[in-house]
């Protein structure tokens, strides 16, 4: 198992190593990585021009990849590994955050770290994620991006004036609200018609008699009984959930100084 | 001229005479004399007696000239005639058509307060009345507060509403004592809940529940006349039977008043669905401490222990509005008014608009600014 593990991080190494050759060898400005072609070099162009104005509004720096496959590896191990290429080799900010495809395997990974463990916290990952899986599932790739780099400007944004996105931040958002107001105007309007019936009740008092208790004596009980009959035991098993990180808001970061969110698409 | 009515007539000025229900007296309006029910039935028991003869004869009458208007080929309908009754004013002396249901009336010509004897006589007899205890003038302000604090009635309603027109009516009941036996079978059912390591665990305790017995009743009225809607009725109850008087027509002077035309027969289902409702949720109520109770099987006999004839005091307003009619009914001795009136659509809809748009937008701004 471990040998396996060291053997796919080794090829991981090699291949970001090579990719370093074609791909990174000039890194002046680009934060979009398309190793596996799927994005047309015009959607390259904008969603770099995106990522780009988002890292230097924000100083943390914002990259979109996409790779062949994992060759064997985990996506986080790939883009642990990216990382330290970028800021190693190409001198990138150690304060980023990484969206990273493996094609082949349909498998991704958001790598957090520095200050971008701060903005994406594990909420924040999940949310971020629900908001680009659907594009990608539907192999949108562009668009998927496109959403991806808008949540990160947002989440920035709300980091930058003190308020990171989290857990209980979701009432800030337009969605949140246009649902908070649709919930608000269905309740008004249910209490609305309740009081509005009650007060047509009042207009149609005749109603037919269905029972006689104001003309009946005491009930005579003559005979009565209440016997034991059996007994159901239903037993479900329920384990204590896990009280994680996730729960309570946060960002869970690893021993290297990373936080991830993978998944597939 | 056939006399075939009864004309309770004041002893002192011959005046028409009306029963009052506050002073529970018969009443001259032109002299102010009271009389007792006792002492008016006194003196008028031999004009009943004539009375009830003068309507056998009309009667005969009646069909002498039935059998010349047939030789003449202008007879009426048998349809025609079966819902129909004639009768001479004895202040006026106006030949009076009404319908054949109708005991007691007034002259539309000269107001006159007649009871016509043959409607109540032999078998036809009300065993017991309820006299009219709130006036014509309680019953016009109890309307006028009804119609009081209900937002959705259209202005014209009341403009147009003739309240003035409500009318006294001695409307037929029967009153059956009955009782209902039988038994029921339920099962309970007690649930408990624990945790046991990793496991919920919910016990179900089941039981067989049994009651067996019976239950009275005294009285349960059910409406007998076609003319009058049983919910309005059913709604105007209960009646205090504590204060129900021997049938005397002494007492219908001054109010209409109507002979059954649905027999004991035809509402002894009303009656016996009525107290079957009845002991099915006494006998339920008696099934306590259990979480759960559902019912596996009811049994139960009706019993007819005897029926009464009785006339019961009901205000009366009918009217029309918009191509429909709504009817008003107020109960003559305890004042209970019920009916059904009419909603102005505009007044429902604006007042939905005035608390569904404030309450939606106080708290959308409150979701937001939480």
């Amino acid at each position: 198992m471990m040998t396996k593990k060291i053997i796919s991080i080794l090829f991981a190494i090699i291949l970001v190593l090579g990719m370093s050759v074609s791909a990174f060898a000039n890194n002046q400005g680009i934060y979009v990585y398309d190793e596996a072609g799927i994005l047309t070099n015009d959607e390259i162009e904008e969603l770099n021009a995106k990522a780009k104005a988002i890292s230097e509004e924000y100083n943390c720096e914002v990259y979109a990849i996409t790779f062949p496959g994992l060759e064997g590896g985990e996506a986080w191990e790939l883009n642990e590994m990216l990382y330290f290429q970028l800021t190693e080799v190409f001198g990138a900010s150690e304060d980023i955050i990484i969206l990273t495809l493996a094609m082949e395997e349909r498998q991704y990974d958001i790598l957090a770290h520095g200050y971008g463990n701060t903005v994406f916290t594990d909420y924040g990952k999940d949310v971020m994620a629900e908001r680009f899986l659907d594009d990608f599932a539907n192999d949108d790739w562009y668009w998927g991006f496109n959403d991806y780099l808008d949540t990160c400007d947002e989440f920035l944004e709300m980091a930058a004036n003190g308020e990171p996105f989290d857990v209980g931040s979701e009432g800030d958002s337009f969605g949140a609200n246009l649902f908070g107001v649709l919930i608000a105007t269905i309740v008004s309007c249910v209490i609305a018609l309740v009081v509005c019936l009650i007060f047509r009740a009042q207009m149609k008092t005749a109603r037919l008699a269905t029972e006689a208790h104001d003309y009946q004596k005491e009930l005579n009980l003559t005979n009565h009984y209440d016997r034991f009959s059996h007994r159901d035991i239903r037993r479900v098993y329920n384990p204590p959930q896990d009280n994680d990180n996730k729960s309570g808001g946060g960002t869970t970061i690893n021993a290297g100084g990373f936080s991830h969110k993978s998944g597939g698409f | 001229m056939a006399i075939d009515i009864t004309n309770h007539k004041c002893p002192a000025c011959t005046g028409p005479l009306h029963f009052v229900g506050e002073s529970g007296m018969l009443e001259c309006d032109y002299c102010g004399s009271k009389y007792s029910v006792e002492e008016i039935e006194k003196l008028y028991a031999q004009d009943v007696a004539e009375a009830e003869e003068g309507f056998a004869k009309n009667e005969a009458k009646k069909e002498k000239e039935k059998a010349e208007f047939e030789a003449m080929g202008m007879e009426w309908s048998e349809e025609e005639a079966k819902g129909m009754k004639t009768y001479s004013c004895p202040s006026c002396g106006a030949e009076l058509i009404c319908d054949a249901t109708t005991a007691a009336t007034s002259c539309p010509y000269c107001g006159n307060p007649t009871v016509i004897p043959g409607q109540f006589t032999g078998g036809l007899k009300p065993d017991l009345v309820i006299p009219f205890k709130l006036n014509k003038d309680q019953a016009v302000k109890a309307l006028e507060n009804y119609y009081k604090g209900k937002i959705f009635l259209p202005k014209a309603f009341k403009e147009h509403n003739h309240i003035e027109e409500i009318k006294g009516v001695y409307v037929p009941f029967w009153l059956c004592d009955c009782e209902m036996g039988g038994s029921a079978m339920y099962k309970g059912a007690n649930v408990r809940s624990w945790r046991e390591g990793d496991y919920d665990i919910t016990e179900t305790t089941y039981f067989n529940v049994m009651r067996e017995g019976k239950l009275e009743f005294e009285m349960i009225p059910v409406d007998a006349s076609t003319k009058m809607p049983d919910a309005h009725m059913d709604a105007v109850e209960p009646f205090d039977y504590r204060e129900l008087k021997p049938f005397s027509t002494a007492y219908l002077p001054g109010f209409l008043a109507d002979k059954y035309d649905v027999s004991q027969e035809a509402s002894m289902e009303r009656i016996e669905g009525r107290a079957r409702n009845s002991i099915k949720s006494e006998m339920r109520n008696t099934v306590r401490g259990y979480s759960m109770v559902t019912t596996e099987m009811e049994n139960f006999d009706f019993e007819n222990k005897g029926v009464k004839y009785a006339l019961m005091p009901v205000w009366m307003l009918s009217t029309k509005w918009k191509g429909q009619n709504f009817l008003f009914a107020m109960n003559g001795q305890t004042g209970k008014l019920i009916g059904d009136l009419p909603v102005d659509k505009g007044k429902f809809w604006g007042l939905f608009a005035a608390i569904a748009a404030p309450l939606a937008i106080i708290s959308s701004i409150i979701w937001i600014l939480l």
